[in-house]
């Protein structure tokens, strides 16, 4: 019973962290409903061309007066070869040169174009021949001129300049329409990104500590008030920090460490000699760029789990170092008994999901989640993919590790140079 | 009035203790005779335990987030059930899991007004007949409940604080026992002999294997077929007596 109460309050916390995931919106990938009328508007398309196309001739056979079902029927076929030639090099290009750049592109047209109209022009070959037949018993006399060598050049030219006209106008479209997507795209991500700074906003305020803080400060302020004022002054640096963080993506390292050294100390006031910090930071990592409070929001991880669970409390580390690849952060933490209990039955569950090194979606069983989301789309938002945030939880303790790629980082290599 | 503040911020115990000094306890009328206000302190669960049982104080002033667990393990483990008011500095979607109203919580920084209210209105429930029977009884220390002591059940997400008297019966399912009260009929995490042992025999009857009834709330009692009783309760319920018992019932009813 005991052990039931224990896990309890971490389980309300994973819901919200739960319901938070939820909301998270899928990237990209067009609905089907939104490919299926792409698709149907592509078809309406081709027949439109094509149709229009052929009604293009007839009104030519009407105007020169030559009207005849026979050539009717011939331009028909033309016109139903073309359309479906067409729609094999639409697919070529789906399937493969969407990514091509323009001369690419024209390179490949520009031997496909007229292959694929000779291709039509010989398959209209037999075509006439068998139209010829069947209205063998008409006119006969003004036989297709298709067996003149002269004659079947001109017509294949006239193809090829049709054929290419259509890839003109697929590909001017396809442009537009795939522009257009993007800016949706682009708008999704701007209102995703939103989203996601408000949740760390709200999260970010751990309204747990503050009131703590002001409780504590209270007290204070009747024994030493001095230290109380000092306190007071950090309280206010600390909420300061958190409410500009919106509008900050990335900060010094050591702006970042004044941040966390005035929340340690405050949580000091709450933990007294339960909390013990040590420090190893190389001094040349200080000026590098963080993204504002990450460091900070896996130091308030690590007095959660390391420290207020803990009747002994603990030492948290934090170590910050500099190599070629840019600055690497860490936190490590002892781990609650209770954490330590979940953590077994969540680590199963992750190798379930074939994830690695990313317990997000256990961690957040004892309370983790929330807050490493956000490190994590800050860390995505500000320094792109290169950047990464890993745990790695043992039996007994946790740590952290902050890898931020630095663009320009004086490493020992580049200055001897 | 002896009061005990289990809490595990230091400065915070340091607060509770210096606002309650400054609480006028005798104009508010919370304390009589000269000794006005005892408190003792505890951080841990484990320890607040240990000096809830040893020094039977009171009122509780328990932070719900502590080291090792939380209040409400506290109060599942305790067999002495002072009146309880809750410190905590922002846990209100703990303090939702209440069904039952029977306490206060006060929000840290804790304003003084506020707790000489939840101090007075803990007084109003403390039982009457108790004028303090001095620093508890160590040598007894699973004495036998009363019709105005406390429980405290916690059944899933749900908490409760019910009175001895407000229970009309517990019923076995599986180990464990389930209360009726009211309209509510939590789970505890004990078995009914347990429970037979630890309440007032005058109070509460076993009435079968299976059901564990409050005197108080028997409507009516019919014989049975041989010598069994059925007994009838407040809420309509309908509890069959065995032969032995119903002779024992007998002989607790008769004049």
């Amino acid at each position: 019973m005991a052990q039931r109460t224990g896990s309890e309050f971490p389980e309300i916390l994973a819901q919200s962290a739960n319901q938070l995931a939820v909301h998270k919106p899928e990237p990209a990938a067009p609905a089907p409903s939104a490919r299926r009328s792409q698709n149907v508007a592509y078809l309406l398309g081709q027949c439109l061309f094509w149709s229009g196309y052929f009604l293009l001739n007839c009104v030519f056979l009407v105007a020169t007066g030559q009207l005849k079902a026979s050539l009717v029927w011939v331009f028909l076929g033309l016109s139903v070869l073309l359309m479906a030639v067409s729609h094999a090099l639409c697919t070529l290009y789906r399937r493969y040169a969407q990514t091509w750049g323009l001369p690419r592109l024209a390179l490949h047209l520009a031997w496909l174009v007229p292959t694929s109209a000779a291709l039509v022009q010989l398959a209209l070959i037999p075509l006439i021949k068998v139209i010829a037949a069947l209205y063998s018993s008409g006119s006969v006399t003004s036989a297709p001129p298709a067996h003149q060598a002269s004659m079947w050049f001109v017509y294949w030219v006239q193809t090829a300049i049709i054929l290419a006209l259509f890839a003109v106008f697929y590909l001017a479209i396809d442009q537009f329409r795939r522009r257009r997507s993007a800016e949706l795209a682009h708008w999704r991500t701007q209102s995703l990104l939103h989203e996601t700074q408000l949740q760390f906003l709200r999260s970010q305020i751990n309204s747990h500590f503050l009131f703590n803080a002001l409780n504590n400060l209270r007290a204070l302020i009747r024994l030493e008030p001095e230290l109380a004022r000092e306190r007071l002054t950090q309280l206010a640096n600390v909420l300061r920090a958190i409410l500009q963080s919106e509008h900050q993506n990335s900060i010094t390292l050591s702006d970042e460490l004044a941040i966390v050294r005035a929340y340690l100390d405050l949580e000091t006031l709450q933990y007294d000699q339960r909390l013990q910090v040590r420090w190893q930071i190389d001094p040349s990592t200080l000026a590098l760029k963080i993204p504002a409070l990450a460091l900070q929001t896996l130091v308030e991880n690590a007095v959660k789990h390391g420290i207020a669970c803990r009747s002994a409390g603990g030492c948290i580390e934090i170590i910050s170092s500099a190599d070629p690849t840019g600055l690497i952060i860490e936190v490590r933490n002892p781990l609650g008994e209770q954490a330590a209990q979940t953590k077994q039955t969540a680590h199963s569950a992750q190798t379930a999901m074939g994830e690695q090194h990313e317990p997000d979606e256990s961690a957040a069983h004892t309370g983790h989640g929330i807050g490493l989301r956000n490190v994590r789309a800050r860390l995505l938002a500000s320094m792109g993919r290169s950047a990464r945030l890993t745990l790695e939880p043992t039996a007994t303790s946790m740590r952290a590790t902050l890898l931020l790629p630095q663009v320009g980082i004086p490493s020992d290599e580049s200055s001897k140079r | 009035m002896h009061i005990l503040i289990v809490e595990d911020s230091r400065l915070a115990r340091l607060e509770l203790r210096s606002l309650l000094a400054e609480l006028d306890l005798l104009a508010l009328g919370l304390a009589s005779a000269e000794p006005a206000l005892r408190v003792d302190e505890a951080s841990t669960v484990a320890e607040g335990i240990l000096r809830v049982d040893a020094l039977r104080p009171d009122v509780l002033l328990l932070d719900i987030q502590l080291p090792d667990g939380d209040g409400f393990t506290l109060l599942q483990k305790i067999s002495h059930m002072p009146q309880v008011i809750f410190t905590t500095a922002f846990d209100h979607y703990a303090l939702r899991a209440f069904q039952v109203n029977a306490l206060d919580y006060l929000q840290k920084p804790i304003e003084r007004e506020r707790l000489a209210l939840a101090l007075k209105k803990a007084r109003s429930r403390l039982p009457e007949t108790e004028t303090k029977s001095e620093a508890g009884e160590p040598n007894r220390p699973s004495r036998v409940k009363t019709r105005q002591d406390q429980i405290f059940i916690k059944d899933g997400e749900r908490c409760y604080f019910v009175r001895l008297h407000e229970v009309q019966l517990f019923e076995v399912e599986g180990n464990y026992a389930r209360a009726h009260f009211r309209d509510q009929k939590p789970m505890l995490a004990r078995a009914l002999n347990y429970l037979e042992q630890r309440l007032d025999p005058t109070q509460f009857f076993r009435a079968s294997r299976q059901h564990l009834i409050n005197l108080e709330h028997i409507q009516s009692i019919s014989a049975d077929v041989g010598d069994g009783l059925s007994v009838q309760l407040k809420n309509g319920r309908v509890i069959e007596v065995s032969r032995r018992q119903a002779r024992a019932l007998r002989e607790l009813l008769e004049l």
